[in-house]
C-alpha cells in the first residue's frame, strides 16, 4: 500500500498487514516529517486499506472512512470535556441534549401493517412479537447525545402478560353481559388487583427498557402503588373530588420519582400546590369552552328536539338532521376532551421533568398545549377519516413533537452512569420475571 | 477480519471504541491498545433483529453490546448461521407492496371474522352451555329485572288465565319442552314490550297485552322471543360480543387501548348489527309459524306498528338501532311471505 507524505509528497511502500493499528503515526523518511494514517477495513471484502477513500481499491464496495469519524467525535468530546475543566468544574457550563427522533411515518406504517395483518392472521399469538417489534422502532429512533434507547422485552413473556388479563377480561366480560349484577361484584375485585397491574407493568417497562446498555428501573413499592392507584381514587368522590389534584400528583411523583437510570438516584421536588393551580386552569378552560357550545345545544334541545319527537313519521331529512347534529356534538365533546385532557398534560409534564433529577441529570420540557391539541385531535380525525389508517402516522408525529421539546441537561457528559449491582435483589432479582407491559398515560 | 464500532460493556454509560476481529467462529474484542480483552464463540452471540433502517447491535455473551455501521454488521450477519429471527418479517415490512398486501389481507380477514367466524365459533360454543347454567342466569337476571324495572302483573285473573291457555297452547303446537313458561308484569317505565330470558321464561307486560287487538299479535310477539330461546340468542350475543372485543383488542396491540374513542364506535356498529341479525332470525320464525297456521302475517306487522307509536320514539337509522326499524321489518316479512306463497303455488 502506498503511502504519501503530505509534506514533501514522497511516496512509500507499507506492508499493512504487518500493522496492528488502526491509526498510526508515520515517520517519512525523506524529510522527517510526522503524519498521522489511518486504516480501514472494507466491510465487503476486508481487505485493508488508507482511510479517506471513497471506494475500496480492490472490490470498488463505496465505504465511509469509519475511523475517521470516531476521531472527530472523540476529538469533539475531548474539546468539550476541556472546555468544562478549564472554567471550574462546579460553575461549569452544563452541556444540553437534544433528544432527536429519527423515525419515519412510511416506514413505521409498512412495520405496523405487516406486523397487524400477522397478528390476525396467527389469530394473535403473535401480537406479543408485534410489540415488541413497533415498541423497539420507537426506542431505536429515540436518541439522546447520539445513542438511541433500547426495548428488551421478551415477547414470550408479554404473551405469558396477555392470556393473564385476556382471561380477566373474558371472564369479567361474559358475566358482566350475561348478569350485570355479578359484573358489578367483579369491579371492585379489578380495582383491588389494578394498582398490582400498574407496579408490575412499570417495573417491566423500565427493566426493558435500556439506553447505552444499561437498564432502567423501577424503584416504587408495591405498599405506594395501592396508596396511588387505589386508596386515592377512592378518596376522591369522598372529597367531593378535591383530593382528584393530589391523587396526579402521586401518580406523577410514583412514577418519576421512581423510573431510575442504572444506579442513579433519582430526586423528585414537584409541589402539590403546583398541581392544584394547573388543575384549577384546567377546570376553568374547560368551562370557558362549554358555555358557548352549552347554550345552542341546550336551545336545540328544549326546543327542536320535542318537535322532532312529536312528528310520528319523522322525514329522511329529519333524520339525516339528528344524525347530523350527533356527529356534530360527537366531535365537540371530542374537542373539548383533547383540550382538557392535553392542555393538563402539557402543563404537568413540563413542570414534571423540570423538578426531576435523575442522578445529576436535568430535564427542560417545552411542551405547548395548542400544539398538543391541534395534533391530539388532528390525529384523531385523521384515524377516523382514514379508517385506522393513519394511527402510524399520528403515532410518530406525536412521538415526535415531544421529543423535540424536551432538553437534557447534564452538568458532564453521559459517560458516568454504572448500571446496578446484579446481586441488588430490587433491581433485577425478580423484576425480570415480571410479564406485564401496558401502555400508561401518564 | 477486522471491524471498528461502538461497545457499552453493559455497566457503565461510556463508549468504547472497540475494534472486533471476526474469525471463522469467534469474536475477538480488543481496544485500540490491540489486545485482546473479551473473546467469545460467534455462536454465543446475537445480532439484533434488523427493523426499518434501525441500528443493530451486536450482543455478546459477557452483557456487552457492539454496535458497528450498517457493513460491519453485514459482515458479521454472513458469519453467523442462517437469516435468523424477524428476517422474514422484515424483507416483508421493507415493501411497499407487502404493506398493501397485508392491508387486502387484513380486511379480508377481520371482514371473515365479523361476518361469519365469530357468529360461527359463538354457536357452536352457545350449544355446548349446560341448561342448568342458563337457567341460574335466568333466574338471577329475573329477580334483578324484579328489584328494578317491574311491577306485579295488574291483569285480572280472567285476562291472565286466557294468557296462560294461549301460550299453553302454543307450546302444544309447536312441541316445545316444559321449559317454556310465561310469566306477566308490569312494564312501568318500559311500557309494552316482551323479553326472552335463556332459561326459557318469557316476559309479557301488560302494556303490551292491552295492545295487541287480538290473538295473532300476540302469538306472533310470544313466536318471536321463543325463537331468541330455541336459537339461544342471549348466549350468543355475549359470546360475539366477547369476540369483537377480543379481535379489537388484539388489533390494537393493547388490552388497554380498548377504552379509545376510535374503537369504541367501529364495535358498536358491528355488535348492533350481530342483534339485528337476531331479529330478523326470530321474525324469519314466525313468518314460519304463521305460514304453518295458512295465516297471513298481517297481525304480527300490526302489532309492530302499535308498538312503534306507543313507544313514541322516533325513527333511529337502522345502522345504529340494535333492532331493524320497523319499516325495514315490516318490508322483510312481506318479502318473505311472497316468497312463502309463491313455493306454496308450486307444491
Amino acid at each position: 500500500m502506498k503511502i504519501i507524505c503530505p509534506k514533501c509528497g514522497n511516496e512509500h511502500n507499507v506492508n499493512l498487514k504487518k500493522i496492528n493499528y488502526a491509526r498510526f503515526k508515520a515517520l517519512c523518511s525523506s524529510c522527517k516529517t510526522a503524519f498521522l494514517v489511518s486504516i480501514d477495513t472494507c466491510p465487503a471484502c476486508g481487505n485493508l486499506q488508507l482511510s479517506g477513500q471513497k471506494n475500496c481499491k480492490s472490490c470498488q464496495a463505496p465505504f465511509e472512512s469509519f475511523e475517521k469519524l470516531i476521531t472527530q467525535e472523540a476529538n469533539k468530546e475531548v474539546t468539550r470535556e476541556k472546555k468544562n475543566l478549564d472554567k471550574n468544574t462546579e460553575s461549569a457550563d452544563p452541556i444540553r441534549y437534544k433528544p432527536e427522533f429519527l423515525g419515519s411515518g412510511a416506514e413505521y406504517f409498512r412495520i405496523w401493517i405487516v406486523n397487524l395483518a400477522l397478528t390476525i392472521l396467527s389469530l394473535g399469538i403473535y401480537a406479543p412479537w408485534a410489540k415488541v417489534r413497533t415498541q423497539q422502532y420507537f426506542y431505536l429512533h429515540s436518541q439522546v447525545a447520539g445513542q438511541p434507547f433500547e426495548y428488551l422485552a421478551n415477547p414470550v413473556a408479554i404473551l405469558k402478560g396477555y392470556l393473564i388479563v385476556g382471561a380477566c377480561l373474558v371472564v369479567y366480560n361474559l358475566t358482566n353481559t350475561i348478569n350485570p349484577v355479578i359484573g358489578a361484584i367483579l369491579v371492585p375485585v379489578f380495582m383491588v388487583i389494578f394498582p398490582f397491574l400498574m407496579y408490575k407493568s412499570l417495573r417491566f417497562k423500565a427493566h426493558n427498557s435500556a439506553y447505552r446498555n444499561i437498564r432502567f428501573r423501577f424503584l416504587g413499592t408495591l405498599g405506594e402503588s395501592y396508596i396511588t392507584f387505589l386508596l386515592l381514587p377512592i378518596l376522591t368522590p369522598l372529597t367531593l373530588g378535591l383530593a382528584l389534584p393530589y391523587g396526579l400528583f402521586r401518580q406523577k411523583y410514583y412514577v418519576m420519582g421512581n423510573f431510575v437510570y442504572g444506579s442513579s438516584k433519582n430526586i423528585f421536588t414537584g409541589q402539590i400546590g403546583k398541581f392544584y393551580l394547573i388543575s384549577l386552569m384546567t377546570a376553568l378552560i374547560a368551562l370557558a369552552a362549554i358555555i358557548p357550545f352549552a347554550i345552542p345545544l341546550h336551545w336545540f334541545a328544549e326546543n327542536i328536539l320535542p318537535a322532532l319527537r312529536k312528528s310520528a313519521q319523522p322525514s329522511q331529512q329529519t333524520t339525516m338532521m339528528l344524525v347530523g347534529a350527533a356527529v356534530i356534538v360527537y366531535f365537540f365533546a371530542l374537542f373539548l376532551f383533547s383540550l382538557v385532557q392535553q392542555y393538563y398534560y402539557a402543563r404537568t409534564t413540563n413542570y414534571c421533568w423540570s423538578q426531576l433529577n435523575m442522578g445529576g441529570v436535568q430535564f427542560q420540557s417545552t411542551l405547548k398545549a395548542r400544539q398538543l391539541i391541534w395534533i391530539r385531535f388532528s390525529n384523531i380525525l385523521g384515524i377516523i377519516l382514514s379508517l385506522g389508517l393513519f394511527m402510524p402516522w399520528a403515532k410518530v408525529r406525536r412521538t415526535r413533537y415531544l421529543l423535540d421539546n424536551i432538553t437534557v441537561i447534564t452538568p458532564r457528559n453521559l459517560d458516568k452512569f454504572i448500571a446496578a449491582k446484579e446481586d441488588d435483589e430490587s433491581a433485577v432479582g425478580d423484576a425480570a420475571m415480571d410479564y406485564f407491559d401496558f401502555e400508561i398515560g401518564l | 477480519m477486522i471491524i471498528y464500532g461502538t461497545y457499552f460493556d453493559g455497566s457503565s454509560s461510556r463508549p468504547r471504541k472497540v475494534r472486533l476481529k471476526v474469525h471463522e467462529e469467534r469474536v475477538e474484542c480488543s481496544e485500540h491498545d490491540g489486545k485482546t480483552f473479551y473473546s467469545a464463540s460467534l455462536s454465543h452471540c446475537r445480532l439484533t433483529p434488523s427493523l426499518g433502517n434501525s441500528r443493530r447491535f451486536l450482543k455478546l455473551p459477557n452483557g456487552g453490546r457492539w454496535e458497528g455501521d450498517e457493513h460491519a454488521i453485514a459482515v458479521i450477519e454472513k458469519k453467523m448461521a442462517g437469516g435468523r429471527g424477524m428476517h422474514f418479517v422484515h424483507s416483508l415490512e421493507k415493501r411497499w407492496r407487502a404493506a398493501l398486501t397485508s392491508f387486502v389481507v387484513l380486511g379480508i380477514a377481520v371482514w371473515l371474522f365479523v361476518d361469519m367466524g365469530i357468529p360461527l365459533m359463538a354457536a357452536k360454543i352457545a350449544v355446548a352451555v349446560p341448561e342448568e347454567i342458563l337457567d341460574k342466569v335466568s333466574k338471577q337476571s329475573l329477580t334483578m329485572l324484579d328489584e328494578r324495572l317491574f311491577k306485579p302483573s295488574e291483569l285480572d285473573s280472567e285476562e291472565r288465565e286466557n294468557m296462560q291457555d294461549t301460550f299453553t297452547a302454543l307450546v302444544k303446537e309447536m312441541g316445545l319442552g316444559e321449559r317454556y313458561r310465561l310469566q306477566l308484569r308490569k312494564g312501568g317505565k318500559i311500557g309494552a314490550n316482551a323479553f326472552a330470558l335463556p332459561s326459557g321464561t318469557i316476559i309479557v307486560t301488560d302494556e303490551l297485552i292491552k295492545l295487541a287487538e287480538d290473538d295473532r299479535q300476540i302469538r306472533g310477539v310470544l313466536v318471536h322471543e321463543v325463537a331468541h330461546v330455541q336459537n339461544r340468542h342471549a348466549i350468543r350475543h355475549a359470546l360475539q360480543q366477547l369476540g369483537v372485543f377480543a379481535l379489537v383488542s388484539i388489533s390494537m396491540g393493547d388490552i388497554t387501548s380498548i377504552t379509545s374513542v376510535a374503537t369504541t364506535l367501529p364495535m358498536i356498529l358491528v355488535e348492533s348489527g350481530y342483534s339485528r341479525d337476531f331479529e330478523r332470525e326470530a321474525d324469519d320464525a314466525v313468518i314460519r309459524y304463521f305460514s304453518q297456521k295458512s295465516w297471513n302475517s298481517k297481525p304480527f306487522q300490526e302489532i309492530l306498528l302499535s308498538l312503534q307509536q306507543a313507544s313514541g320514539h322516533s325513527q333511529q337509522p337502522s345502522f345504529l338501532s340494535t333492532h331493524p326499524g320497523i319499516q325495514e321489518r315490516i318490508k322483510r316479512l312481506k318479502e318473505l311471505e311472497a316468497e312463502n306463497s309463491s313455493t306454496r303455488l308450486i307444491f
